[in-house]
């Protein structure tokens, strides 16, 4: 099978810069060499329809109700050797560390805005501050039970903190489920290699939430937005490996400011809500009144002290790309420690100065909104044509505070099966970080492949897909 | 468990039951009408639609009963609520609901069933390949009833698929007997052989030929052909069975709720299990049958009112 | 100043419901301006209280069998100090009154508007004023789901617009301000007396802007509630099971105390 090698100047995880396998990779140098062509077509073909089968596929808006897309799973995975996730736990967990106490502070006593580290108008003016967290004295003092902080590796070989998901992040049944995948189809690969298992993932998040809640033994649900969310297999996947009720808005009610789900034998009262869907969504008689997936009233029993949400409301200030570039001085300022993870550098446009720089460089940059998802809003300076440059000039000296630019970045490459052969694809690698009694993670993450050549939009909305992740235990192998 | 998941495992179950009779009931209707005089071949035809009442539907979208219009009706027609591929569909949206309260198996193996069907609609179905999808119909049941069976804790989740299927089932078993013995006993019909036509086609449509055979021997008298479907506790589509089961588990849901459909179910099971078929000639066939599908109609209207709907 | 207040709110249903939850915003708290004498909340079904996170008071009221009408009954006295000026009581930075809401953000035509404000107070009583011209107080126009650019446009609206355009203005040119909703005693004891205004945070104070009634003193205000804009602060926010149609009705009369009483 021809095997594309990276260009010079890229960082590859499995070949190094004299095009050889990495030492940790060693285990797929004689699988990627003498790979069939036919025998890795056909088990393409078999993951698919198991794929299909399981029902791990996402629906997309506006397409018929009978069409489910698979998001595609490549098979060769991404391999991270012990030392290096060593480095990047304690790094993740530092990090969320201070991101939940960052979000206590803003929701209590202001000590990092009073000390002058964040503009106050930064925080309290954006729109994901919700003025109702206002002093709510939370559980252990979590606001994000739940973490998904998506990481790149750079051309210089280390990883850097991309974004950090603090609402309701998504992706995990696939890294789950992508594992299970690879061990029935290479069953033989497992058995050369210490790769550390990860499917306790469920049984840690479970763990977590019932931690989040001062009931000892409390009921814990799974509130969903319905069938019709792209993310719907997921909520099932997970409520069912948990053994929680998967809930939609209308089995849950709010009598004397506690909440109860409908069941065959009456009210139960629930304590937990691991929710998927948006603060707005949440109560309508609070946020957008016209929500029919929330629950009238879920609002009040949080103010309460009656029900737990999770992740907390009001956390997505935390994760604002406007509130990014303070991380590593939260880290300073809340922990005393030096950041482990790198932030990528970043121009807010609400600076005259930094402005100026990103309107003079637009073609070499990668231009953000501060409140956009999923890919959507972005200018990437070097591939941009001058009419999407033009358009971006206007649209940030209108609202300079809206965008942020950072340079473009090279993310590294994964040998990735292709049309012709294998050749390297760009990727990033979301890991997920539970907040309970202490903060936990299993090994690896989601890790999101741009299929398209020399693209460097991972999302799945824009075409990317997934691999496994192995995180070796141990000597590598 | 949560109202709203019972709701769909019971509805789910409901579906896929229907799915099954329905592809019987086609199967033998098609076989029949070949052998029957073609004065009487659209009469044989007509039956699915009359059992689940959608002749009104079927005239007005095709106008022409014919053996390929019923086949595309009832198994592909997607305008149609009833056709095999929206039971399959609806089937399958219930599934994805509870789909953390099924084991991998059952969610695995519906989820399948509607793919394949999917696929097989596409290629589209003439009268040469229908009964290759009444045997995938059936054979999808039966892996269905397997896994549930084979692979689920016997919890509330269990028990409220169990009550949709035997509800389903029941009221096909009525409705399919009362309208062949309409058919049978047709006054003024001389045709000797008619009767024998109707009483097997019955018995095959439910899958209880063999069964009367075992227990009656070849000749087919009507009132056996009831008591065996009616009054036999050991037939599992007899109103006998299901009524058993449906009372027995209602008896083991959890909770204190259920006590009016508890009350319902177990008093048609104490008809049934202690009446005779003198009593079913007394009051006459038609008359029996209508009188149980009232009753069988309110057990389900309150399994739902009592354990699904919500008054808060 | 002691004033008298008692409001009814009526909802009648085309058929009965069969179920709701409110939460019901009509106690007012003690200021700085203002002190509860005795108040009293009248209400159909069980209640639970809560404070949300503009500190207003909110009661939670729950109905769970059929209603083809609900009234719900506010009434008080209470005590006006006659302080010109509120100090800062806000329980979060004032920060967060800058930000824009789906209500109250400004298009490109009220933008042009505020731009030729200062962001002072001689500037924000000029807006004001234009605004009042420029808007007629014209009841039964626009909805609770007009939006300020929409009342700026259609030169027409009632308090609760007029608010809104001003507040769209006053965040536009970097003033945080908030919407308030309440009451009013005018002389006429029988004009009617449910209101909205804005208060802008100028210096270290609350200053009181009611457009409708170009006023810019709280004389005779009772606030009872605070928000980003009329989504937080409205008096009842429900949903219901069944109804029909529904037709809401208001009474309130607020009436001044002489000593004796």
């Amino acid at each position: 099978m021809q095997i594309k090698r990276p260009s010079a100047g890229m960082y590859d995880e499995i070949f190094d810069e004299n095009h050889l396998v990495r030492p940790h990779c060693e285990v797929l140098r004689q699988w990627l060499l003498q790979a069939d062509e036919h025998l890795i077509a056909e088990k393409r073909r078999e993951a698919d329809v198991l794929f299909h089968r399981l029902g791990i596929t996402f629906n997309v808006y506006g397409e018929d109700q009978g069409t489910d897309r698979l998001i595609p799973f490549d098979l060769i995975p991404r391999i991270i050797s012990a030392p290096e996730w060593q480095r990047l736990q304690a790094g993740l967990r530092q990090r969320v560390q201070a991101l939940n106490r960052f979000l206590y502070d803003i929701y209590h006593d202001y000590d990092i805005i009073k000390a002058g580290i964040i503009p106050a108008e930064q925080v309290f003016a954006n729109n994901q501050y919700q003025p109702g967290m206002q002093s709510l004295k939370l559980p252990r003092n979590i606001y994000v039970h739940i973490a998904g902080i998506d990481l790149i590796r750079h051309s210089d070989g280390d990883y850097y903190v991309l974004e950090d998901n603090l609402r309701c992040p998504s992706g995990v049944s696939y890294m789950l489920e992508n594992r299970k995948m690879m061990m029935r189809l290479f069953p033989e690969l497992f058995a050369d290699c210490p790769v550390a298992p990860i499917d306790h993932y469920p049984a840690l998040l479970g763990e977590t939430l019932r931690a989040s809640s001062l009931n000892p033994d409390p009921t814990v649900v799974l509130l969903s937005p319905g069938r019709f969310n792209s993310a719907y297999f997921e909520h099932a996947f997970l409520a069912q490996q948990m053994g929680i009720e998967l809930v939609e808005g209308p089995d849950l009610y709010v009598r004397n400011n506690q909440v109860f789900m409908k069941t065959t034998s009456g009210p139960r009262q629930v304590d937990v809500i691991y929710r998927r869907i948006d603060d707005d969504f949440l109560d309508p008689l609070i946020g957008n009144p016209d929500s029919m997936i929330g629950v009238p009233g879920l609002y009040a029993a949080y103010r309460t002290g009656n029900v737990v949400i999770a992740n907390a409301m009001g956390t997505g200030v935390g994760d604002d790309k406007s509130i990014y570039p303070y991380v590593p001085e939260m880290i300073r300022f809340y922990l005393g420690e030096e950041p482990i993870l790198k932030n990528v550098p970043t121009w807010q446009c609400r600076r005259k100065e930094d402005m100026k720089y990103v309107l003079e460089n637009l073609h070499k940059l990668v231009v953000k909104e501060t409140q956009g998802a999923g890919g959507y809003g972005m200018l990437i300076g070097p591939a941009s044509t001058k009419k999407e440059r033009e358009w971006f000039k206007n649209a940030i000296t209108a609202r300079p505070d809206n965008y942020i630019a950072q340079p473009t970045l090279c993310l590294s490459s994964c040998p990735t099966f292709v049309e012709q052969g294998i050749a390297p694809r760009h990727l990033d690698l979301r890991p997920f970080v539970l907040s309970g009694k202490k903060i936990q993670m299993v090994p690896g993450g989601l890790t999101r492949v741009a299929l398209k050549e020399g693209s460097l939009v991972v999302n799945s909305s824009q075409g990317g897909g997934t691999k496994d992740t192995w995180v070796l235990e141990g000597e590598p192998c | 468990m949560l109202s709203r998941a019972a709701s769909s495992l019971f509805w789910m179950a409901r579906y896929l039951e229907r799915a099954e009779n329905q592809a019987r009931l086609l199967d033998v209707s098609l076989t029949m009408a070949l052998i029957d005089v073609p004065e009487d071949r659209e009469e044989q035809l007509s039956v699915p639609l009359l059992v689940n009442g959608s002749l009104d539907i079927f005239m007005e979208l095709y106008g022409e009963i014919t053996p390929l219009n019923l086949i595309t009706f009832l198994l592909i027609d997607d305008r149609f609520q009833g056709s095999v591929y929206n039971l399959f569909r609806n089937a399958r949206d219930n599934a994805l609901h509870v789909r953390g309260n099924l084991s991998s198996d059952v969610w695995e193996g519906i989820n399948l069933s509607w793919l394949e069907f999917k696929e097989l609609r596409l290629k589209g179905v003439t009268e040469s390949s229908a009964s290759q999808v009444f045997d995938w119909t059936r054979e999808r049941s039966h892996v269905f009833r397997g896994a549930a069976y084979g692979t689920m804790l016997r919890n509330d989740t269990f028990h409220f698929l169990r009550l949709g299927t035997f509800i389903e089932r029941a009221d096909t078993t009525a409705r399919v007997l009362d309208i062949r013995q309409q058919l049978a006993l047709q006054p003024g019909d001389e045709r000797a052989s008619r009767p024998f036509f109707e009483w097997t086609a019955l018995l095959h449509s439910l899958a209880a030929f063999e069964a009367y055979q075992t227990t009656y021997g070849h000749n087919i008298e009507p009132m056996n052909v009831a008591e065996l479907l009616i009054l036999n506790a050991d037939l599992p589509r007899s109103l006998h069975g299901c009524l058993q089961e449906i009372a027995s588990l209602l008896e083991q849901i959890e909770g204190q709720r259920g006590r009016r459909a508890k009350r319902l179910a177990t008093s048609l099971f104490a008809n049934l299990r202690y009446g005779d078929r003198h009593y079913i000639e007394e009051h006459g066939l038609h008359e029996y049958l209508a009188d149980f599908l009232t009753r069988i109609q309110r057990i389900a209207d309150q399994i739902q009112k009592d354990y699904m709907g919500w008054q808060i | 100043m002691r004033l008298r207040i008692k409001h009814d709110t009526t909802y009648r249903y085309e058929s009965p419901i069969s179920g709701s939850i409110q939460y019901i915003r009509l106690r007012p708290r003690n200021t700085t301006q203002q002190r509860v004498v005795e108040w009293h909340l009248h209400t159909p079904g069980d209640t639970s209280q809560m404070i949300d996170g503009f500190g207003n008071q909110v009661t939670v009221m729950t109905l769970d069998d059929e209603f083809s009408e609900i009234t719900l009954t506010a009434e008080g006295t209470v005590e006006l100090t006659g302080k010109p000026l509120a100090l800062n009581d806000s329980v979060f930075p004032t920060q967060v009154l800058l930000r824009f809401t789906r209500l109250t953000e400004p298009d490109a035509e009220l933008k042009a508007f505020a731009s030729q404000f200062s962001p002072n107070k001689r500037g924000l009583l000029r807006m004001m004023a234009l605004i009042r011209d420029r808007i007629a107080f014209t009841p039964g126009v626009t909805t609770v789901n007009h939006t300020a650019s929409e009342a700026f446009k259609m030169h027409a609206g009632v308090c609760q617009d007029h608010t809104h355009v001003f507040i769209a203005c006053c965040r536009y040119i970097g003033v945080p301000v908030r919407y308030v909703s309440g009451y009013v005693h005018s002389h006429d004891d029988h004009h009617i007396a449910t209101h909205a205004w804005a208060e802008a945070f100028l210096g270290r104070n609350w200053h009181t802007f009611d457009v409708v009634n170009n006023l810019n003193v709280a004389e005779s205000h009772i606030k009872l509630a605070v928000g980003l804009d009329y989504l937080d602060a409205a008096p009842v926010r429900g949903v219901r099971q069944g109804g029909g149609v529904e037709v809401l009705s208001t009474v309130a009369r607020v009436s001044r105390m002489t000593e004796a009483q």
